[in-house]
């Protein structure tokens, strides 16, 4: 933003998108345009043509196989490419060359539609003469075969690569409930889905996002529950992406969230696909990306920010328990340091005169001034956080050992900090990792430091001003339309009673209202029939 | 988001508004006016601002929902409308400006610090402007966060303060004089003005109805909040110590006993209610630079809120005490208190009359 726009109003161009009212009308349907290049019929001229265009000899990993067939009493020449790494060679050698080389000589094969009728028994087999098509599909596990005198070229799916199998969340692990996460692999998450809600309403469009990595992108909804409106503007913003390449969920987020220049995250990202479908049965939409653990749920409030996967497995009361605890743990590791700084800089009055004249000779060794010190700590605490990430696991003792080093007596026998510090940054440390979701953690480990230099600055009013500041941005933001700070600010009509207080199951029967979704009510008024003696 | 309650979001916008001098008059206002009786006299003044409410309310009805501004505009053209605006927006300004004041020396007194008041006045105007800034629907918001939070707070105060009642406080129950009552309660400062707010904003709300139902839960929020505060420190504190009282909220917290640890909650208290007044102003800014840009040819209203913003900042600074300020201050609210509800009946019974000629032409 220049200057001159700050003091002259300018009609804004930015995308203001809002959910509009639900309503039961058909849903559209989004064509993605396949188009490009396409083979000519030639075999020679089309051999040529697929060499080139899968850079057969240039790349190592491109292979090529030629072969003849027999059909109609003539030997037909044929060729196939594929990835090497990519395919299942066992599959290749039994069920595609086995039966056009040498079945094709032992019956009778009279005509090309005998190739797929007879000769291959693949399930997924598809004939096309576009090079882009093809171009995908050899990139993405299939066999491309040319046949002479074929129109069209064959793709055949014979995926077989190395990938991980569906194992525990590693971010999002709970007591009780499943444990089973989504992985790299799009076709398995979108299966875990599947697998929990059996209902054809159950959408799935895909898409191909980037120029050139040609990531497979799936957007998942509920077409009888998620509202028409906010399908399209996710469809549109996902659609209209112009990159070569994405390779993670958390790229995709940051291309399609409606504001980039803030600390909240606007959507939800889980591994658990217990909890995205979840939120698809609530009305939202579950984004998943080819080659990420994590799925993007959307849109989200930061009031969702705080929930965690197991508290729909958990009775009420002990719900509504843990989730003031993580809220007081977040208020702590945003604003715990920048009090203390404020209590002792500015308000020394709040404490006991015992526990001020402790905290005075407990930094009397020390030289440096209060707000030196609690960054040249927390500076620490997120050098050991950051490290402990990337150490090999055999270091990872060492590192504790070092941490509890600096973050410990040691650091306060060198007279360096003071002991009352080192207990307000392990607090800190602790808050931070009770936060639910690691991006709200992240952002309270970024303002954390504001709120050291407001607190330093003028105590109580800087933080008090931060926050007014703070809680004014992100109530601002909004996630696809919806106002982050819903069902509060703005208040709803019944959202409200369950971002504050989490009912028992059979009280839960409305979905959240600023959703706007189709069904209003996820379960009936009385959803225990046994309760009802009548 | 059609099912949001934006009724619900103006009328606590507007009980920011109003409630918000509470911090810093209420002691003031006892010893000059009321004495132990401001209790009574807050009911009254009440029950009085709803009846010029709904005078308004009715007078305004065949306007709905337009903004008050545009009213002026239909009553007395272009030239009445600016003239109009300008007033509203010399009152607000001067109103703000005064309050920053006041609010940070009562900051400065409670921090005990040597800092210019310039520092303090700085910290508070900054965020201000940031909300106002984002307009007055982002302001709603913020103030849909701050006020449970505020309400929380006194209500705990309130409760933690029930030892210290003493009923013989409230006597004589009618307390300086009735005369003296009775004048309060009509013409004297400490009435509810800032109510003329709503008109301002009844476009957000679209509809009469709309504006009734928000007008009648700002007066349930004020009248509920001002009343019990008022009541609970005419019960805590007796009479003639209040002479020598400022910030009856902070004063009132001092004598809870909270322990050892957080001996004295009071400053916590006061920032507390500092963030209430912040949305007060904020809002007060945004109405300000929304009447601004009404009058000129600039559509937004972005384009004011960092001029008002500085403006009142620099008229915050120019009292040269905290004296005359709190002076100043009084006779703006005695003002405001004629003011409304008598330019609003004015200007609507005038556009009321013209727009019959019209229908009958």
């Amino acid at each position: 933003m220049k200057l001159r726009d700050f003091f002259l109003y300018n009609k804004s161009t930015q995308n203001n998108f809002s959910i509009k009212e639900a309503h039961s009308a058909a849903d559209f349907s989004v064509q993605r345009n396949e188009g490009g290049p396409s083979l000519s019929g030639n075999f020679r001229k089309d051999f040529k043509t697929l060499k080139e265009e899968f850079s057969q000899g240039k790349s190592g990993d491109i292979k090529m196989r030629e072969f003849t067939i027999r059909i109609s009493n003539r030997d037909i020449d044929a060729v196939i490419f594929f990835v090497d790494g990519l395919v299942n060679k066992q599959i290749i050698n039994d069920f595609i060359l086995t039966p056009l080389m040498l079945k094709s000589r032992e019956i009778d094969v009279s005509s090309f539609r005998a190739i797929s009728e007879i000769l291959l028994s693949q399930s997924e087999f598809k004939e096309t003469n576009l090079l882009g098509e093809l171009t995908f599909d050899i990139n993405f596990g299939s066999v491309i075969m040319l046949v002479d005198g074929a129109k069209k070229a064959f793709s055949l799916d014979v995926k077989g690569w190395q990938h991980r199998g569906v194992e525990s969340p590693q971010t999002e692990r709970i007591i009780r409930g499943p444990n089973d996460a989504f992985s790299e692999q799009l076709r398995e998450n979108t299966a875990l889905i599947r697998h929990l809600i059996r209902n054809k309403s159950l959408i799935s469009k895909e898409y191909k996002i980037g120029t050139i990595s040609q990531t497979p992108v799936s957007v998942m909804y509920i077409e009888n529950i998620a509202n028409n409106s906010l399908v399209e503007e996710t469809l549109r913003r996902i659609e209209s992406i112009d990159v070569d390449y994405i390779f993670a969920a958390a790229e995709l987020e940051q291309l399609i969230e409606d504001k980039s220049i803030t600390t909240l995250p606007q959507f939800l990202s889980t591994e658990r696909p217990d909890r995205a479908s979840r939120a698809l049965l609530d009305g939202r939409i579950v984004v998943i990306v080819d080659g990420s653990p994590f799925v993007l749920i959307l849109p989200t409030t930061i009031f969702e920010l705080n929930e965690s996967a197991e508290d729909n497995y958990l009775r009420f009361p002990y719900v509504n328990m843990i989730r003031t605890i993580r809220f007081i743990a977040f208020v702590l590791s945003l604003l715990l340091p920048g009090l203390y700084i404020a209590v002792v800089s500015f308000h020394a009055e709040l404490l006991p005169t015992g526990i001020l004249m402790s905290i005075i000779s407990s930094r009397e060794p020390v030289p440096f001034p209060s707000i030196l010190e609690i960054i040249i700590m927390e500076i620490c605490l997120e050098i050991i956080r950051e490290a402990s990430i990337r150490v090999p696991e055999a270091s990872g003792s060492t590192l504790s050992i070092v941490g509890a080093l600096i973050l410990g007596q040691a650091a306060v026998s060198a007279g360096i900090v003071s002991p009352i510090l080192i207990i307000i940054v392990s607090i800190t440390a602790i808050g931070s990792f009770a936060t639910p979701n690691y991006y709200l953690g992240l952002s309270a480990r970024l303002l954390r430091f504001v709120y050291i230099f407001l607190g330093a600055a003028a105590g109580f009013l800087g933080i008090i001003a931060g926050l007014f500041i703070n809680i004014l941005l992100w109530t601002d933001t909004k996630s696809m339309g919806i106002p982050m700070g819903a069902p509060f600010a703005p208040i709803t009509k019944s959202g409200t009673p369950a971002s504050l207080y989490f009912p028992p199951i059979w009280k839960q029967e409305q979905r959240d209202d600023y959703v706007n979704s189709k069904r209003k009510f996820r379960q009936a008024h009385i959803s225990r029939k046994w309760f009802n003696k009548e | 988001m059609q099912k949001s309650s934006g009724s619900l979001s103006i009328a606590i916008l507007c009980s920011c508004a109003v409630l918000s001098k509470y911090l810093v008059i209420l002691p003031e206002y006892m010893v000059k006016y009321v004495g132990n009786a401001a209790w009574l006299d807050v009911l009254a003044k009440s029950i009085v601002a709803l009846v010029s409410f709904f005078i308004v309310l009715w007078l305004y009805k065949p306007f709905a929902p337009i903004s008050f501004a545009d009213t002026f505009s239909f009553t007395l053209g272009k030239t009445g409308k600016v003239i109009f605006s300008y007033l509203y927006v010399v009152l607000f300004t001067i109103f703000n400006s005064l309050l920053l004041r006041l609010l940070v020396e009562a900051l400065s007194t409670v921090m005990a610090t040597t800092a210019p008041d310039e520092f303090f006045a700085f910290f508070i105007i900054t965020a201000v402007f940031a909300a106002a800034y984002k307009g007055t629907r982002s302001t709603s918001y913020l103030s849909l966060i701050i006020f449970p939070l505020v309400l929380i707070t006194i209500f705990t105060v309130l409760f933690a303060l029930a030892p210290h009642y003493r009923t013989v406080n409230l006597m004589p129950i009618l307390g300086i004089s009735s005369k003296r009552l009775l004048n309060g309660i009509f013409v004297k400062h400490f009435g509810f003005p800032e109510i003329v707010l709503l008109f301002f904003f009844a476009p957000a709300l679209g509809s009469f109805k709309e504006i009734r139902k928000s007008g009648l839960i700002t007066f349930a929020i004020i009248t509920f909040i001002s009343v019990s505060f008022t009541l609970a420190y005419c019960l805590t504190i007796p009479f003639p110590a209040s002479k020598n009282f400022f910030l009856p909220f902070y004063q009132m917290t001092r004598m809870i006993k909270s322990g050892a640890f957080l001996q004295r909650l009071e400053p916590i208290v006061v920032f507390v209610w500092t963030s209430f007044v912040m949305c007060s102003m904020s809002t007060l800014i945004s109405v300000t630079a929304r009447l601004l840009s009404g009058s000129f040819k600039e559509t937004g209203e972005n384009s004011f809120v960092p001029v008002v913003s500085i403006i009142t900042f620099f008229i915050a600074m120019l009292p040269e005490s905290e004296s005359t300020a709190f002076t100043l201050y009084e006779k703006l609210l005695n003002l405001s208190t004629v003011l409304f509800p008598t330019i609003p009946v004015i200007v609507l019974l005038i556009a009321r009359i013209r727009k019959r000629r019209f229908s009958a032409q």
